[in-house]
């Protein structure tokens, strides 16, 4: 499908804010699916956008870059493999998930130079505040903004600009079994983001109940809905039982466990 | 909207009012909940943006309580000067939906103390802002991605947004609260992280326990890998996939890759090399049969 003028602008705004927001506003941050859905629905293809976003939310759980860590970006991840899907338009997502990884992956390179180019935003700062200028200082805050909004939107005009040349050079000279290959790490990406996260989570402790989610879903095919539902169930009698009867022994757990790495 | 991230009623250094010095050696405290509210406000548009490895965010910092400085140090424009580069100058880095929290406290004895509160400001900033920070961390970013993040992203891949409005539904509810924040900081004073310590460890537990349950469910239901092998001997043939594998553990093949991506991470393998070697690995199985998506 052909992207017009109006789909064009509202998919460099929304990439644009949406590496904005990541860091400053954070009004929905790690929002993937949500984003993938926006963009989705501007291209007149939701559904696409629900699945890619669902995919690319699963797979970044956990990466969330904690501590000032630098992660992959799944978020621009999740926008150019909507994109690429939607605009390539066969149904397909795995070529355009693939590209939206790779991205994710070379982009995270560009956050190191974002916190090389705010020591350089902070030396502005610091002069004006020296000089007491203070209405440039509290503006130039503003520096790291727009840098973070042409991170976002850049590449989203590269993207909409030669995206499906890309994806139609892909699928015209790639062998069977890369696609193929592409289809079946599509659906397994998504372990990285439990990984990650369980890694983050007291797992030794309570690993019972990473066994408990796993029969509720395998063997009474629960979803996911009921299936945190009983989990809270246990967390609340968790909850009482512990605060009520023990404080003492409470304090000695010390939660060592979830170290912020 | 005047006085949303302005106060309505802001003077120039040569307007405002000086300092009122008390007979101990504070001052009249002057801030009122609305300037903290404005901290919070502003504090939303930085929050982390201005992470930089000369002093993290403390530009964020400056940012948000720009105005109540100016308000606190009134006509003495040579102490709000010292004070806006004690700003700028002092490292701070925390989740930001809480570090309002901790900076509300640092306005405080500032608000009181002045210029002679200001070192004991930085000591809480930089000391509580780990802490602050690991509650934040499990608390706001950890859990809603575990519980929330994965129902939306389970509920998204099957079709449905009804995960991801939940999920903006408690984040915009989170978010009217942080908006305000500065004034409980600013209230509690610095005993609001260590007051929280025993309950929050078993809070934590609980969630954690509702956490690992929902990520053992979508282990099995968003971790696909099947193979197409069939075993052939002589006149029998036997599908090893739901023959053999299905019959000892329904979707195996998922589980022990979790298992071993669980592994890996935790000796430290960077995340880059085991999506690659993901792709690496299924292009080679997708060549010659062994797996099918």
């Amino acid at each position: 499908m052909d992207v017009n003028a109006l789909q064009f602008v509202l998919l460099v705004l929304l990439a644009g804010f949406r590496a904005v927001d990541a860091y400053s506003t954070q009004a929905i941050p790690f929002m993937h699916a949500l984003v993938c859905w926006l963009a989705g629905i501007i291209l007149g293809d939701p559904n696409t956008g629900l699945i890619v976003g669902g995919t690319i939310q699963l797979m970044s759980m956990g990466a969330a870059g904690l501590g000032g860590s630098s992660a992959p970006d799944y978020g621009m991840a999740g926008m150019v493999a909507t994109v690429t899907a939607c605009i390539t338009g066969n149904g397909d997502i795995s070529v355009g998930l693939a590209i939206g990884v790779v991205v994710a992956m070379l982009y995270v390179q560009l956050d190191v130079i974002f916190k090389i180019y705010n020591s350089w935003v902070f030396k502005v700062i610091r002069g004006y505040a020296v000089k007491r200028e203070y209405n440039k200082m509290l503006a130039s805050c503003f520096l790291s903004h727009l840098w973070l909004f042409l991170q976002g939107a850049l590449p989203m005009i590269i993207v909409l600009a030669f995206g499906q040349q890309a994806v139609e050079a892909i699928n015209a000279f790639m062998p069977q079994w890369f696609t193929d290959g592409l289809s079946i790490a599509a659906g397994v990406l998504p372990v990285t983001g439990f990984a990650i996260l369980l890694t983050f989570m007291p797992v030794n402790k309570f690993y019972a109940f990473l066994i408990a989610g796993y029969v509720l879903a395998a063997y009474l095919n629960l979803s996911v809905l009921p299936i945190a539902l009983l989990g809270a169930v246990v967390a609340i009698e968790y909850f009482r039982n512990k605060s009520e009867a023990a404080p003492v022994a409470a304090a000695t757990v010390n939660g060592g466990e979830l170290e912020d790495e | 909207m005047s006085n949303f991230f302005k106060p309505k009623e802001f003077k120039d250094f040569n307007e405002a009012p000086a300092p009122v010095q008390l007979p101990d050696g504070s001052y009249e405290p002057v801030l009122t909940d609305e300037d903290l509210k404005i901290c919070s406000r502003r504090m939303c548009l930085m929050d982390t943006v201005s992470y930089s490895y000369a002093t993290q965010n403390a530009p964020c910092a400056m940012f948000a309580s720009y105005y109540a400085l100016r308000k606190i140090y009134g006509n003495d424009e040579d102490a709000f000067n010292t004070a806006i580069l004690n700003q700028l100058d002092c490292v701070f880095n925390a989740t930001p939906p809480v570090s309002g929290l901790l900076l509300g406290a640092g306005l405080a004895m500032e608000d009181k103390g002045h210029l002679n509160g200001i070192h004991a400001e930085n000591d809480l900033k930089v000391g509580l802002m780990g802490p602050i920070s690991g509650i934040g961390d499990v608390f706001i970013w950890i859990l809603p991605m575990t519980i929330l993040g994965s129902i939306a992203g389970y509920m998204a891949q099957q079709g449905s947004p009804v995960g991801i409005l939940l999920w903006l539904a408690v984040w915009v509810a989170l978010y009217f609260w942080r908006m305000q924040n500065y004034v409980q900081g600013y209230k509690a004073g610095a005993s609001v992280v260590t007051k929280m310590g025993d309950k929050l460890n078993v809070l934590t537990d609980a969630a954690s326990i509702l956490g690992l349950t929902v990520v053992g469910s979508l282990i099995y239901s968003s971790v696909k890998l099947t193979t197409p092998l069939v075993f052939q001997y002589g006149e029998i043939s036997l599908g090893i996939q739901e023959g053999v594998l299905d019959q000892i553990f329904p979707n195996i093949l998922g589980l022990l890759l979790a298992v071993m991506v669980y592994k890996l991470i935790k000796k430290g393998v960077k995340l880059n090399w085991i999506i690659l070697g993901i792709l690496a690995v299924s292009c080679v199985c997708a060549a010659f049969g062994i797996l099918a998506a």
